[in-house]
């Protein structure tokens, strides 16, 4: 009977209930069923993954930006800061020359004087020893 | 010396100011790119806003009408200012616009009343320069060129142009018979110059960062170290001792001779005109960040024998007698314009009085009233002291009494070079003609004052006279005068002389000097010190020589000048501005303080002692010009002059009683 059954597609299963599909095909069924939900699982797992990786990415990309910024901040602190201590080291520079400029002066002023007080000595001297 | 800068905390400009002009001594005029035209009084610090302009009015240039006296017609219009739409405006102290004349196509870049007052000049973008007449009437475009002109100025006469043409200067003589001067000045375009009326020297700042000196045939006398900006502005002090440089954030002070006196950096942006007030002790600055700078000349020194003095604020000075090591602070009531120290005295000129305060006891000065608030220069002398104002020059005793006021045409453009006191005498170069020199005899002890007893003696040299020195010492009818002429010969006068004559005593000297209590005559070669210890001698070309001290000097760099000279120590400021004290004559100067004391067994002992050829030539010569003839028989033995001791034997054999006694 079952094959007579069979003939027309129609089935037992195990507990005798009557099926229009082979049992194996529906066993397969049953299994293709329970892979796709699982498969639709790991997917939205995979879809919550990236997500978060995504944002993380975002944030990173944020970050970077950010000191990228800082960074071009810095180097130009840093050559302005250069200007600055080129500018003030020309400024010492020219006090120094000024200052080294007056300090020969006196230098030569103090010389002449030493020779003065040299020649008004030895005419003293000379004076001296006439006596 | 140096500056001390003030300026308001806020910025009364909006923009940047463009220039600035002195009214007189207190009142600074300046105008920017806020079209308003501002008064600043020092004395109270206020500013006012005169007038505003309308928007499309931006001034560039600022020149206010010179101060002379054009005989009783009173001109009321008087600020010229030059704008950027090519136009030129004279208008009067109130701001008003009187006149104004299209002059140039673009900018105007330059404008300036001639010194005369007769008319005016402009410059402009176009490469015109133009003279206008006091009205603003076109007389003539002097100059067309194809590049613009950034400066153009008149010399002191009005006879001459100075313009810029790029890298170069140019001169144009008015008077079409003489030629122009042009020279390549400067590696950058030239944006500022300025002509001195007292040592006609040329001064030059550029985009290169150079400011440079030049005579007046475009020989360089000197060149600042470079600066890392452009120079903006360049301006003389009057006197033309010492001129003011201006740049980004940056002024510097320096000597006549180039070396600098100070160097500021005020954050004020670039400085686009300085001005010096007339009697050269303030100045003015309009910065590009809208601020007006002012500056005062502070820390001037001077010392005499063993006091010095110095100047430490705008009313204070401070004096020290090194010797004892006492100092003191004297304040006075206004700003002090002038300092001469000497003769025992210490003379200072404010603005409104003159206070003469002897060295012995400094604290109760004598003082007198002065005529008008520029005081150019005080002379000191044994028994008088000079005061040159503006209204004119008058003598006064140490005690305050006026003894003599000499007549003379603008004395504020007298030089220190050009007038010369001494102890009974004043000498001027004339300014119209300078090879006339005028000694004007003052009176002396308890002679009352007239207005006739001031007898003129006019002397006339062949040549143009640059220098001229009085002797400090010796009767009146003995007063010689020294001077210096354009091929730098010196010659001696004997002022009193019925047929002046002019003996020359040697050529190619710099600067003179006579000692301050002898007839010692003082000169600077350009690598020697030179002593004429009898320049009276001159006539005879061996007694000069014999009685010639000259003594090598090295490095005296260029353009020095001799300051003093003392117990026959010269004390000699070299080019690069530090002082020399040099012993070149000590023993003559000794020796001529004997004869001038009559004491001739003591000039014959310090002879014998110091037993030196030289001295027995001044002590023969001075003692053959004062008939001491046994001293000079001996003299004129020891230095082999035989001939002459037989000339003075036979006059002591044939009228002895005449010249002994």
């Amino acid at each position: 009977m079952a094959e007579e059954l069979q003939k027309v597609h129609l089935y037992y299963d195990e507990i005798n209930k009557v099926k229009v599909i082979e049992n194996n095909v529906y066993k397969e069924t049953q299994d293709l069923q329970e892979n796709c939900k699982d498969y639709e699982n790991k997917v939205r797992d995979f879809g919550n993954i990236i997500g978060s990786l995504l944002d993380m990415l975002n944030k990173l990309g944020e970050n970077v930006e950010k000191q990228k910024m800082a960074a071009i901040g810095a180097t130009n602190l840093l050559k302005s800061i250069e200007k600055d201590r080129e500018s003030e080291q020309a400024r010492l520079q020219a006090e120094i020359s000024d200052k080294s400029l007056i300090l020969e002066q006196l230098d030569s002023e103090y010389d002449a004087l030493q020779i003065l007080d040299a020649t008004q000595s030895e005419t003293v001297e000379y004076l001296t020893q006439l006596r | 010396m140096k500056f001390k800068i003030s300026s308001f905390k806020e910025p009364k400009h909006v923009g940047a100011v463009s220039c600035v002009g002195w009214n007189n001594t207190e009142d600074v005029f300046s105008c920017g790119d806020d079209h308003k035209l501002l008064k600043w009084n020092l004395v109270s610090g206020e500013c006012l806003v005169i007038t505003t302009f309308p928007e499309d009015f931006y001034p560039i240039c600022l020149h206010l009408f010179p101060k002379i006296n054009l005989g009783g017609n009173k001109h009321n219009d008087v600020i010229l200012i030059a704008c950027a739409d090519g136009k030129f405006h004279i208008m009067n102290n109130n701001g008003r616009i009187e006149k104004s004349v299209n002059a140039h196509q673009g900018a105007c870049l330059a404008a300036q009343w001639s010194p005369d007052g007769a008319g005016l000049l402009t410059a402009g973008e176009d490469g015109f320069v133009k003279i206008w007449s006091r009205n603003g009437l076109l007389r003539s475009t002097v100059i067309q060129s194809d590049v613009p002109c950034y400066s153009a100025i008149f010399n002191s006469d009005s006879s001459a142009i100075l313009y810029t043409k790029g890298n170069s200067l140019v001169i144009k003589h008015l008077n079409s018979s003489s030629k122009t001067t042009k020279w390549k000045a400067h590696e950058g375009v030239i944006l500022c110059v300025a002509w001195n009326a007292n040592n006609n020297l040329i001064l030059s700042g550029s985009e290169d960062g150079y400011s440079k000196i030049w005579d007046q045939f475009g020989q360089q006398i000197s060149v600042s170290v470079k600066h890392d900006q452009p120079i903006t502005s360049v301006s003389w002090s009057p006197a033309g001792d010492m001129f003011v440089i201006g740049s980004y954030n940056l002024i510097r002070l320096c000597n006549a001779n180039g070396w600098s006196h100070c160097l500021e950096r005020p954050s004020t942006g670039s400085i686009y005109s300085i001005v010096w007030s007339s009697d050269g002790t303030q100045l003015a600055a309009a910065c590009a960040n809208g601020n007006v700078l002012f500056a005062h000349i502070i820390e001037r020194e001077y010392a005499w024998k063993n006091y010095t003095c110095t100047q430490t604020g705008r009313k204070v000075i401070s004096i020290k007698d090194i010797i004892t090591d006492q100092n003191d602070q004297l304040d006075y009531p206004d700003r002090v314009i002038q300092i001469a120290l000497g003769f025992n005295h210490l003379v200072t000129a404010t603005v409104k009085q003159c206070f003469i305060h002897k060295l012995t006891s400094w604290n109760t000065p004598v003082t007198f009233d002065l005529k008008e608030g520029t005081i150019s220069m005080i002379l000191l002398a044994e028994r008088c002291i000079c005061v040159i104002e503006r209204a004119g020059i008058s003598v006064y005793s140490y005690m305050g009494r006026l003894l003599a006021s000499p007549r003379c045409s603008r004395p504020e453009t007298l030089g220190r070079a050009a007038v010369s006191l001494g102890p009974d005498a004043l000498a001027l170069i004339d300014q119209s003609d300078r090879k006339i020199i005028q000694v004007f005899d003052l009176p002396t002890g308890l002679i009352v004052r007239s207005s006739t007893d001031n007898t003129v003696t006019k002397l006339i040299h062949k040549m143009t006279v640059s220098s001229i020195a009085l002797s400090q010492s010796g009767p009146i009818n003995e007063r010689q005068i020294a001077l210096l002429d354009y091929n730098r010969d010196l010659y001696v006068v004997t002022v009193k002389d019925s047929k002046p004559k002019f003996v020359k005593l040697g050529s190619q000297i710099l600067s003179i000097c006579w000692s301050a209590e002898t007839e010692l005559l003082v000169g600077l070669r350009a690598n020697s010190a030179v002593a004429w210890c009898c320049p009276r001698a001159a006539y005879k070309s061996d007694w000069l020589a014999l009685t010639t001290v000259t003594k090598d000097i090295t490095d005296l760099g260029r353009n020095p000048s001799l300051l003093s000279v003392e117990d026959g120590v010269a004390c000699i400021c070299r080019g690069n501005g530090s002082r020399t004290h040099i012993s070149l004559a000590s023993f003559p100067e000794k020796l001529l303080k004997h004869v001038d004391a009559n004491m001739w067994q003591d000039a014959l002992q310090l002879c014998r002692t110091v037993e030196d050829e030289t001295l027995w030539a001044c002590l023969a010569v001075l003692a053959w010009q004062h008939n001491q003839l046994a001293i000079a028989e001996e003299a004129f033995a020891l230095i082999h002059h035989y001939y002459q001791v037989c000339y003075i034997q036979h006059l002591r054999s044939t009228i002895p009683e005449k010249l002994t006694t």
